[in-house]
């Protein structure tokens, strides 16, 4: 069958149609549609601000230019971790935090009963004479008492 | 060549193109999604090392070690520690010297923690 030229463009026409609309449904839905591990965002979010708040206080010197973090671990001063962690982490996230040195493990803030998704954020901190590694445990739940 | 024919060539051509442009967009969404709100940030885990390996080299020297020995020991205690954590850590000697008291070392870090590769020397005096 041999088609008049101006039916022949026709049909071009409307390839050329279905093919740019086909494309920009994908393009919009691509762009639209969350995708499957957008909940991971959140968590490692979290597990980030962890990391960075323990670093604040490491750098953060005391006015004997020792470490912030060190010095309060070294004066057992757990109410001073609890109100800086209370105050940097987002409302709506708990947490605890345990140190582990000479062998031995301690939970030196507690906030609650880690719920859903635990993201752990970490620091190795000398104090006095021992490395000390801290694990921070975060998750988004209600902060119990301590 | 008959309008058929170039029709049908057109048209082969534009759904080619089509299906490309489906295909690329589909796999560039897909690597998007797989790191989506990762963060990659060594600041935290560099600073770590500076502030406090230094201290524990110094508590090896004091107990006697050699310095290669020091090094050793204090190197593998943060890369078992970042291990446990997902990171990939290697600290290298690459020399040491020592000069009265005072101990030089000279080395490497290599950190990665799966996608982010990073590799700096650094210098310490304890």
């Amino acid at each position: 069958m041999k088609l008049p030229g101006r039916a022949a463009q026709m049909h071009v026409l409307e390839v050329l149609l279905v093919a740019t609309l086909f494309t920009s449904a994908v393009n919009v839905a691509i762009v639209s549609l969350p995708a499957s591990d957008a909940t991971r965002v959140g968590d490692d979010n979290l597990r980030h601000q962890g990391m960075q708040l323990l670093q604040v206080l490491d750098e953060w010197q005391t006015g004997a230019g020792e470490s912030t973090l060190a010095t309060w671990l070294g004066e057992d001063n757990s109410s001073a971790l609890q109100s800086y962690l209370d105050g940097g982490l987002p409302a709506a996230a708990s947490y605890r935090l345990t140190g582990t040195h000479g062998g031995s493990s301690e939970t030196l803030v507690d906030r609650g009963a880690p719920q859903g998704t635990v993201s752990i954020a970490f620091r190795l901190v000398w104090v006095g004479s021992e490395l000390w590694e801290l694990e921070l445990s975060l998750w988004y739940g209600p902060r119990g008492t301590a | 060549m008959n309008n058929r024919g170039q029709m049908l060539m057109v048209a082969g051509l534009l759904m080619t193109l089509t299906l490309l442009t489906i295909s690329i967009s589909i796999s560039h969404s897909a690597n998007l999604g797989r790191y989506q709100g990762e963060r990659h940030d060594p600041a935290p885990l560099l600073t770590m090392i500076d502030a406090n390996l230094p201290p524990a080299l110094d508590a090896e020297l004091v107990g006697g070690a050699s310095a290669e020995a020091a090094f050793a020991t204090a190197a593998q205690v943060f890369e078992n520690s970042f291990a446990a954590h997902g990171y990939a850590l290697v600290l290298k000697l690459d020399s040491s010297s020592t000069n009265g008291s005072a101990t030089t070392f000279s080395y490497t870090i290599l950190l990665s923690d799966g996608l982010l590769d990073i590799e700096f020397e650094r210098t310490a005096t304890v």
